[in-house]
């Protein structure tokens, strides 16, 4: 006791410092023994998300990942290793046909912890059944139940269920609106089954069996048989099509399809939001001689030129929303990431090209 | 030296269980901001809106940045009518989002394009304009 009194106070806090730290890691162990999987994993993943899905894997003696060394039970590990990956795919054979109340001859495990894999993971974790886990992962209660669930909660589980287990396809943009027989087009949008997408051109046409890894992405060979002209384009599986979400004919199978634009580069990269007047050049190819449309994230631009279809030039005061940030004095020393798109008769640049804004 | 060197120590064996722990616990973050652009994502049929400054947990210090914010699911509180139908800028928000859920989409089908943001807002409440 006299020795602790001789202590100063530093030397106190340094002596003790390891038992608060003992004791904040003891107690998160406790209350964080309910974890939440928020992103999609797949192999070369790391994280303690990795660490938590392997000790469910390896709770379920079927789903085991390796019995002795790393990943084996009590040597979880932060990797996404492919030892993981088979033991996912173990799990997913497990638990699908109860996760998706449809039938599930056409799907396949693929080892891809995606939205409805983290689903089955949060009922686990949680206890709550999988059609309300995902409530559990938009409540600050971590051991909601439905019935306990308030009407913001309820709304919160609605709007993620649709988000999840949205079964109907939908397509966002195509990589291509020209093509010809035989070439290679993605489609990106949502509800796109592992297995058994068909891609319809038209009424007569169509490209079946095709794959999508990750739900948000198609890619399809034109039939060779196409006849040329223009078509609509849509997806179907067993869950439904993508018929309503846009219905007119825009895809046109040609023998000299043009390409879409594409932005290779924009200059300069940074701009200072006092360079309102500073021309702004994006490089890139497939851009129309007198009607480019760029979409952003400070608004759009219609009705733009390109000099030999490679260039457009813009300003800052172009962009119809820049009024509203260009004076911000609490913003200082940040800078924000416009996204620019350039879309042209051809199709569009769907990878986003970005534009750093500094204030 | 050594003060500062306890110093340090202590705060790190502190708040770095406790930010794991915060972590652990719950997808919810808060955030506050004033609105300033208000983006229709014409494909996803929600808002894109982007803040100056942004104040989004767990960062420690003050970004500009986006959230987007769905009528039906985004829940208004203090002043609904500013926040829905449409966001109204120059007002101030204050509320919790799920990171990374955001989704929104602006273009004409069948071209589609996303806006990059930090989250989808689940309920916030919001100021009259121009007052913080």
């Amino acid at each position: 006791m006299k020795t602790m009194q001789k202590l100063s106070f530093w030397k106190k806090i340094v002596l003790f410092s390891p038992l608060f730290l003992f004791f904040f890691a003891h107690t998160q162990g406790v209350f964080g023994a309910i974890v939440t999987f928020e992103r999609d994993m797949r192999v070369g993943y790391q994280g303690e998300d990795v660490r938590a899905l392997q000790k469910i894997l390896n709770s379920e003696p079927k789903t085991v990942i390796s019995l002795a060394g790393p990943g084996s039970p009590g040597q979880e590990t932060d990797y996404f290793g492919v030892k993981t990956k088979s033991a996912v795919i173990k799990f997913q054979t497990l638990y699908l046909p109860e996760i998706l109340s449809v039938s599930v001859d056409s799907i396949t495990a693929t080892g891809f912890v995606g939205p409805l894999t983290r689903l089955k993971l949060n009922a686990l974790t949680t206890g709550v059944p999988s059609q309300n886990a995902i409530v559990a992962t938009t409540s600050t209660t971590t051991t909601t139940t439905s019935s306990k669930l308030t009407r913001e909660e309820k709304k919160s589980a609605d709007f993620f269920q649709r988000l999840f287990l949205k079964q109907k396809p939908t397509f966002f943009n195509v990589s291509r609106y020209e093509a010809s027989p035989g070439m290679e087009v993605f489609i990106n949008g949502e509800g796109f089954l592992p297995q058994g997408n068909i891609v319809h051109i038209g009424s007569g046409y169509v490209a079946d069996s095709v794959v999508s890894n990750e739900g948000r992405t198609l890619k399809f060979t034109v039939p060779t048989d196409v006849s040329f002209g223009k078509y609509n384009l849509y997806v179907s599986n067993k869950n439904g099509d993508s018929k309503d979400f846009f219905a007119g004919d825009f895809f046109t199978i040609t023998n000299t399809p043009h390409n879409p634009p594409s932005i290779f580069s924009i200059n300069p990269k940074n701009i200072s939001r006092n360079d309102i007047n500073k021309e702004i050049i994006i490089t890139g190819s497939g851009f129309d001689q007198k009607n480019n449309t760029i979409y952003s994230s400070l608004g759009n631009i219609s009705n733009l030129p390109s000099s030999g279809g490679n260039l457009i030039k813009i300003k800052l005061s172009d962009f119809p929303e820049f009024t509203k940030i260009k004076s911000i004095p609490t913003a200082i020393k940040v800078s924000f990431d416009v996204v620019i798109f350039v879309k042209t008769d051809a199709g569009g640049s769907i990878t986003p090209s970005v534009l750093s804004l500094e204030f | 030296m050594k003060r500062i060197t306890a110093l340090i120590f202590c705060l790190v064996s502190v708040f770095v269980p406790l930010f794991h722990f915060a972590q652990a616990q719950s997808p919810l973050l808060a955030y506050g901001g004033e609105v300033r652009v208000v983006i229709p994502c014409t494909c996803t049929f929600n808002w894109w809106v982007f803040y100056a400054p942004l104040y989004p947990a767990p960062a420690p210090f003050p970004f500009v940045g986006a959230l987007v914010i769905t009528p039906g699911v985004t829940f208004p509180l203090a002043y609904p009518w500013f926040i829905l139908p449409v966001p109204v800028p120059t007002t101030w928000q204050l509320g919790q989002y799920i990171p990374g859920a955001g989704i929104c989409f602006i273009g004409v089908p069948p071209f589609c394009v996303p806006l990059p943001n930090w989250g989808h807002v689940m309920k916030a409440g919001a100021s009259f304009p121009g007052f913080p």
